[in-house]
């Protein structure tokens, strides 16, 4: 019967690789197989299973609150806070605290309520920020899809600030640019206001342009909310800064 | 009245502190602190009866009747004043505070000019009176010398007329009786007689003739005069009396004149006439306002400077109330935690049974095939589950989510503004500025209103806000940004709209 299992999908090893876009490429989902080659017991194994047929059918719930989210596979939990080398980015892993719900954009607060609302439980959630490559000195040489454990202290500084809203910043320029025309038209037959618009045009907000992705990823353990444990994992919601 | 000892022993008093929103509970746990909350309270009352006999001052002023007949309306306006006082002192955290006195300040402001304006008319009554008195007396005589042109020559015509109609047939009364002279002369008297002979004979005959002719002509013309007499002197009379009329309506608008609008129109010609009464009659207004306001002033900068005990306690007793609503709602999130993960329970027990039916079916069918037990049962009885030591603690989803909604999005998060929308911002607020100061300009030189100013200044007041929210259009919220922008073409387009509504 196992090995039956085996064969529906426990160790499908296409799931477990994430297939969003601009995703880790080390995803915690990926870690299945080398979990399901150790010895495990037989519980923790039928509970595993039961986790994966749990899959469509918490898919299907979220879409009934009209959410798409993404099943990745099963994977153990890590043991705090970890890095994922990524080719072109690395991403940074660990579990959610209440601080990261803090200025979440609006459409997937919309969403995460909805998800919620609609009675999907996830015991534990974890939280992954993909940070330019090389801005941890700690990964700079680690190979393509390792995990390299961090201190929370480099990962809160690599992560950074919540940057500004981009919306906000486009729309703040678009209005100076209008403004800027005002004052063009206006600077023919007012000479005070022309020297306001003499002064050079400034985008403000150029430099905020590459910022990257965050993904909240909604955790099922198989038995318990423990490092290494195997867990089922979901993307719940990811955005652009 | 609450007593409590001090440290060193002496008995404070809490009882004016009420009135300055304290509550004595937390005041026992800081006696030194009474002497400021008791004079804060002292200040709040004096600031509402001050508030309230000014009011009853104002009304009375206004109604032109003595002030003590108002004396419900100042209790009430006290008590309000009072209450609203005590209100926003209780809002003890300084950021709240600070909110909580814009409208406050709008209030003091509105009720404080208005009061400030009839006290200010009160304070200079007698200038005004003086002002008014020469006023009228001038009114007075032009208005009258207008009231005697009109009606004199008119009557003096009519009379005119009746003197004409009398002379008239007084004459010919006179010929009358000339004729009947010379008649009775011809007649009687040979002396006086042409003839000087006795008897009537041709001259007499002439005379009685002329005599007679006259009478019948004044006899016919008599009824025509009666009328005519009649009628000028019903017109004499009516213009007589519409003249009466008219100088008491001058006389009754005269008391008119001596109202509050006649009053604030003196003041203004003071004003005009001597600038330094201007900047008295402001200082006066501005006064009243600080004084309306100083509760709110004097606990800002005690909050401002001070290290307060009170405060201190007052918010750890906050904390503690919160707990009452932090534990019903965890209780809440127990309660649909513990139904959810009952219902995910019941659908994996399910879906379980289900699957381990099926797989003992299998297993059946495999054994019967292969003649092999099913592997399954191998691993029975294994278990190597963790201690709850290794858990990994993160908030589950329904915490998560909770504590998402009590933040704000990350679209309200303010953003540098860019510079020329910061100066648009800038901008803006002068124009408005100079807007509303220009119509005040006019206003004042012209005494005339001018459509569109009270709007000018609410703009001007709204744009200020938003300079202060955005500190001075530095960063700003998507909103607050399209403000920022709103805020020039309204500086832009409100002069054009003034003019164009008052052209």
């Amino acid at each position: 019967m196992n090995e039956t299992i085996k064969e529906r999908g426990i160790y499908r090893q296409e799931q477990t690789r994430l297939s969003l876009p601009r995703s880790p490429e080390a995803s915690p989902a990926k870690k299945g197989p080398e979990l399901m080659s150790t010895r495990v017991p037989a519980s923790t194994r039928n509970r595993v299973a039961t986790l994966e047929h749990e899959a469509p059918f918490n898919v299907g719930l979220a879409k009934e609150a009209n959410v798409e989210i993404q099943y990745l596979g099963i994977a153990p939990l890590p043991e705090g806070i970890h890095v994922l080398s990524g080719a072109t980015t690395d991403w940074i892993l660990g579990p959610v605290v209440l601080k990261d719900a803090d200025h979440i954009p609006l459409q997937q607060r919309r969403s995460l309520e909805r998800l919620e609302s609609s009675g999907l439980h996830m015991p534990t959630l974890f939280i992954a920020h993909e940070i330019p490559k090389g801005h941890l000195p700690l990964v700079s040489d680690a190979p393509v899809g390792s995990m390299t454990a961090v201190s929370k202290v480099d990962a809160d500084k690599a992560i950074g600030q919540i940057p500004p809203p981009a919306s906000t910043i486009e729309m703040g320029e678009k209005l100076s640019e209008r403004s800027h025309q005002i004052f063009s038209v206006l600077a023919k037959t007012i000479p005070v206001i022309g020297t306001v618009v003499s002064a050079p045009f400034v985008i403000v907000g150029a430099g905020m342009a590459a910022v990257l992705d965050p993904i909240i990823f909604g955790v099922i353990p198989a038995v318990s909310a423990s490092p290494g444990q195997p867990a089922a994992w979901y993307v719940l919601a990811k955005w652009d800064w | 009245m609450m007593k409590v000892p001090t440290s060193n022993g002496q008995l404070k008093s809490f009882g004016l502190a009420w009135f300055s929103g304290a509550k004595q509970s937390i005041l026992g746990l800081c006696p030194n602190e009474a002497p400021f909350f008791n004079g804060l309270g002292l200040s709040v009352l004096a600031t509402a009866l001050v508030s309230g006999v000014t009011m009853s001052v104002a009304l009375g002023y206004t109604l032109n009747k003595p002030a003590t007949h108002f004396w419900p309306v100042t209790l009430a306006w006290a008590l309000i004043v009072l209450n609203m006082d005590r209100c926003l002192l209780m809002l003890t955290a300084t950021r709240h505070l600070a909110q909580a006195l814009i409208p406050r300040v709008v209030i003091s402001f509105v009720i404080g000019v208005m009061i400030a304006e009839v006290v200010t008319l009160w304070i200079y009554n007698l200038e005004i009176n003086s002002q008014m008195k020469s006023d009228v007396q001038q009114q007075t005589q032009v208005s009258t010398q207008k009231i005697i042109n009109f009606y004199n020559p008119q009557i003096n015509a009519d009379r005119q007329t009746l003197a004409n109609i009398q002379s008239n047939e007084s004459a010919l009364v006179a010929q009358i009786n000339k004729d009947i002279f010379l008649s009775s002369c011809e007649s009687n008297d040979p002396i006086c007689s042409v003839t000087h002979q006795p008897g009537c004979g041709t001259y007499c005959l002439h005379y009685r003739q002329l005599a007679t002719s006259t009478k019948q002509e004044l006899d016919a013309l008599k009824p025509q005069d009666a009328i005519r007499i009649g009628a000028l002197q019903s017109h004499i009379a009516q213009l007589s009396q519409s003249e009466t009329h008219d100088q008491q309506v001058l006389t009754s608008a005269e008391r008119v004149g001596t109202g509050l609008i006649a009053r604030e129109g003196a003041l203004t010609e003071i004003e005009h006439a001597h600038p330094g009464i201007l900047i008295q009659v402001w200082f006066i207004r501005f006064t009243l306002i600080l004084l309306d306001l100083m509760p709110l002033i004097i606990k800002s900068l005690y909050l401002a400077f001070g290290n307060s005990s009170y405060e201190a306690i007052a918010a750890s007793y906050r904390r503690r109330e919160h707990l009452v609503a932090l534990n019903v709602d965890l209780q809440v999130r127990i309660e649909r935690s513990r139904l959810n993960d009952q219902a995910m329970a019941d659908e994996a027990i399910n879906r379980v049974r289900i699957q381990g039916q099926r797989d003992f079916w299998i297993a059946n069918e495999e054994a019967q095939w292969y003649g092999a037990p099913s592997q399954r049962s191998a691993h029975h009885g294994e278990s190597n589950r963790p201690t709850e030591a290794d858990t990994i603690m993160t908030p589950n989803f329904t915490d998560f989510v909770t504590s998402m909604k009590n933040t704000s999005t990350h679209e309200s998060l303010p953003v540098k503004i860019p510079r020329h929308l910061a100066n648009a911002g800038w901008v803006g607020v002068a124009l408005l500025t100079t807007l509303v100061l220009t119509l005040h300009l006019i206003t004042h030189t012209t005494h005339q209103y001018i459509a569109g100013e009270s709007v000018a200044m609410m703009a001007l007041v709204a744009v200020v806000a938003l300079a202060i929210f955005t500190r001075g259009f530095r960063q700003a919220p998507a909103w607050a940004m399209r403000a920022t922008f709103a805020a020039l073409l309204l500086g832009l387009g409100l002069p054009v709209l003034v003019t164009a509504f008052n052209l």
